[in-house]
């Protein structure tokens, strides 16, 4: 049999045992929907629907006017409270994640133009979400005074607007500031990830369980035919999913691709190298199935946590920003977020095109020869 | 009735095979105190040095005045000039800028107005980035009136540090993995070797069975849960104002559901791969992604936090938080513990009756 022929059969017997399972399929297609789904509307670092709590000690025209201030709008949701609570004990008890403590002479100091106090207490325990409440809640009494300051009773002496200096924003590729935009080829950058280095990460070590890896040894096949048997199916499924996540990602989250979806298959294909590479490597040195998963899932984990999905690796300290930059995972989701979202063409993505190139080929390369010297 | 003699068997013979795995145990103790390192110090939001190009066309006292501001915080970090000949969205493309300053040829004279162009393909950055500019301009411009003075308190985490919030859900993700996951591929894997029938058919009873399987499974969880809340209390400083049988009580309560959570799936997988996939999906994704361990639940759409109803980690992290950095009481955390049980109760009742019916 030519080579070819035995590695035609051997992706034959792949997909055969691979479609066998509904399992399995559901792992490969259902799940990667699911997730993408899931994902798409849960990793967000917008806040939204904070719950707000309001002591109105001052119950004066102003006071009103603010509170209505704050419950327009999704921002946030304010909850009832009664009379007789205190600001802390509604945040330990959960009822309110910031309360505003409008005190009794608000409305009177506002209107005569004196300077007015407000109270602001935040549960700190999401630092993120409490930095974010604080801004926001700024913003608005920001804005009401602005508004208000207008049909005052007693106008104040007008604040001293010196000829400052007025910035106009633009945002680029994003003007709406939507956070699918940046989580979406993340998630699809991770899903490509499990799906390669699971299936082979599984692949040889099933065999091995199973006693079938020495049936296939001790046949004429040779090391590298029985290697591109077992991985090309998974690179060909690995593909298809990518389509498949891309599809929905446009059905769902009407994400278009902005930049050429050639480079983008060559990126993956690229990638799918590494990844493929430490399934194999990661298979060959473990005796199980379940140490498979685990060390699979291990490496994915740090790998995931250091790729700049859930925050931007330049906010990292230095020492991580360098751990980073040998993570192939990290380089592949810039590159699906720069061709997504930016457009950006190959010849602007060349060191990340270098970089995953050279990582393929050290990782696939190291994976094969030491597949090698176990058996 | 079952005898503890025969459940201690059983259980012994299943710290045999942990043991005997030594590289899953090692995983299982440092995959949480890595991640624990990488929250603690990289999972900052702040942004920092965010590379800026300028196109001063005044190149007057003003806008160097204004250009010097920017340069000054450690907010900003000017991008050499030779790239100025580029267009910003091509300079975003090639990653050198993430925003631009263009200041107009008559700025301080008739003109005052300055555009920035931000990268907002990161759109919480290019957010962020807005407000640190917007506070320059208007620090070296505007004189504000102080109209309404806004006193801000930030409660039980005042100076916002993120491994306040992680070590807690750290605890919870990693007890629901070891007592769900674990327990789950250790049933199925005796399923799948048909040496659980071989244990049927002794005197064994099922219940002891499941006792002797669960409990060393337990220890591990807690005993690894114990290990993440000392590295988080000596290396992050992250204070237990609560408690601590209180703390136990309910960890207790959690890890039971979690339990019943692996044997609901061991009844149904057959195969240790798909116990292993199902355990995933039901346990550590919608742990990491539903449970508030890291997104605010409240900001989920509505669907979405409709199902975090059903996933025990939302309560328990209410209740660990609510435990450590508020010191909440039973009387304030009671009605998450009774859905911990609820809950509990429900799957061992479904899965009991599925591995009877399995059983016949």
């Amino acid at each position: 049999m030519s080579s070819a022929g035995v590695i035609t059969s051997f992706i034959k017997k792949e997909f055969r045992q691979i479609m066998r399972s509904r399992e399995m399929l559901i792992v490969l297609f259902a799940l990667p929907a699911v997730q993408l789904l899931v994902m798409g509307f849960a990793v967000t670092n917008e806040v939204k629907n904070l719950r707000l709590g309001i002591l109105d000690y001052d119950r004066s025209a102003s006071s009103r006017d603010l509170i209505s201030s704050f419950s327009s709008g999704d921002r946030f949701q304010v909850v009832p409270v009664s009379e007789s609570d205190n600001a802390a004990e509604l945040i330990s008890a959960w009822k309110a994640q910031l309360v505003l403590v409008i005190p009794p002479d608000f409305g009177a100091d506002y209107q005569m133009g004196r300077q007015s106090s407000l109270q602001l207490v935040l549960d700190g325990i999401d630092g993120n979400s409490a930095a974010v409440a604080n801004s926001y809640a700024a913003g608005v009494i920001a804005d009401f005074y602005q508004r208000q300051s207008k049909t005052r009773l007693h106008r104040a002496p007008l604040p001293r607007l010196s000829p400052g200096v007025q910035l106009i924003s633009q945002m680029s590729f994003n003007p709406d500031l939507k956070s699918s935009l940046n989580t979406i080829p993340g998630i699809i950058a991770i899903l490509v990830t499990v799906t390669s280095m699971m299936l082979s990460a599984i692949s040889l070590v099933k065999e091995k369980e199973l006693g079938t890896l020495e049936q296939l040894m001790v046949t004429p096949v040779k090391r590298y035919q029985l290697m591109a048997g077992k991985l090309i199916p998974y690179l060909i499924i690995t593909l298809v999913q990518l389509q498949v996540a891309i599809l929905l990602a446009g059905l769902i989250f009407g994400l278009e691709l902005a930049g050429s979806y050639f480079t983008l298959i060559l990126f993956s294909v690229v990638y799918l190298f590494t990844s493929l590479g430490l399934g194999i490597l990661i298979s060959s040195r473990v005796n199980s199935q379940q140490q498979a998963m685990f060390f699979s899932w291990f490496i994915m984990v740090v790998m995931i946590l250091l790729s700049g999905f859930f925050v931007p690796i330049r906010n990292m300290p230095q020492s991580i920003q360098w751990i980073s930059f040998i993570n192939p995972l990290s380089h592949y989701m810039t590159v699906l977020r720069e061709i997504v979202v930016k457009g950006s063409s190959l010849a602007q993505l060349s060191r990340e095109l270098w970089i995953l190139s050279a990582s393929g080929l050290l990782v696939f390369g190291f994976s094969v020869l030491s597949f090698r010297k176990r058996v | 009735m079952p005898s503890f003699s025969r459940i201690r068997a059983i259980a012994e013979k299943e710290v045999f095979h942990i043991l005997r795995d030594s590289r899953t145990l090692v995983i299982i103790f440092l995959m949480p105190l890595l991640q624990l390192i990488i929250f603690g110090y990289a999972m900052n939001m702040e942004i920092r040095q965010v590379p800026l190009l300028v196109d001063d066309l005044a190149m007057n006292s003003s806008s160097r005045a204004l250009v010097d501001a920017f340069v000054n915080t450690d907010y900003f970090q000017l991008v050499p000039k030779e790239a100025g000949t580029l267009q910003p969205d091509e300079l975003f493309r090639e990653r050198r800028a993430q925003a631009s300053l263009s200041i107009p040829k008559d700025f301080g004279a008739s003109e005052h107005r300055v555009l920035l162009r931000i990268d907002a393909s990161d759109p919480n950055s290019a957010q962020m980035i807005q407000n640190y500019a917007l506070g320059i301009v208007n620090s070296t411009g505007i004189q504000t009136d102080a109209g309404i003075d806004l006193r801000a308190q930030i409660l039980y985490n005042p100076d916002l540090k993120s491994s306040f919030f992680f070590v807690p859900g750290l605890i919870a993700l990693i007890l629901v993995m070891v007592c769900a996951l674990l327990t789950s591929i250790s049933i199925s894997r005796e399923k799948e070797m048909g040496t659980m029938e071989q244990i049927l058919v002794s005197p064994v009873s099922a219940t002891e069975i499941l006792f002797g399987k669960v409990i060393p499974y337990l220890v591990l969880g807690l005993l690894d849960a114990l290990i993440i809340l000392a590295v988080g209390m000596l290396l992050f400083q992250v204070p237990f104002r609560g408690d601590f049988s209180v703390f136990l009580l309910f960890t207790f309560l959690y890890v039971l559901t979690s339990l019943c959570l692996g044997l609901l799936v061991s009844t149904v997988a057959k195969t240790q791969q798909a116990a292993m996939m199902m355990a995933l999906g039901m346990t550590l994704l919608p742990t990491l992604l539903l449970s508030g361990y890291m997104f605010p639940i409240s900001s989920m759409p509505v669907i979405l936090q409709k199902l975090t109803y059903i996933i025990p980690a939302s309560y328990y992290l209410q209740i660990i938080r609510g435990i450590m950095l508020k010191g909440n009481n039973i009387a304030q955390l009671y009605q998450a513990g009774l859905s911990l049980l609820g809950m509990s109760v429900l799957m061992l009742i479904v899965a009991a009756r599925r591995f009877k019916l399995r059983l016949s």
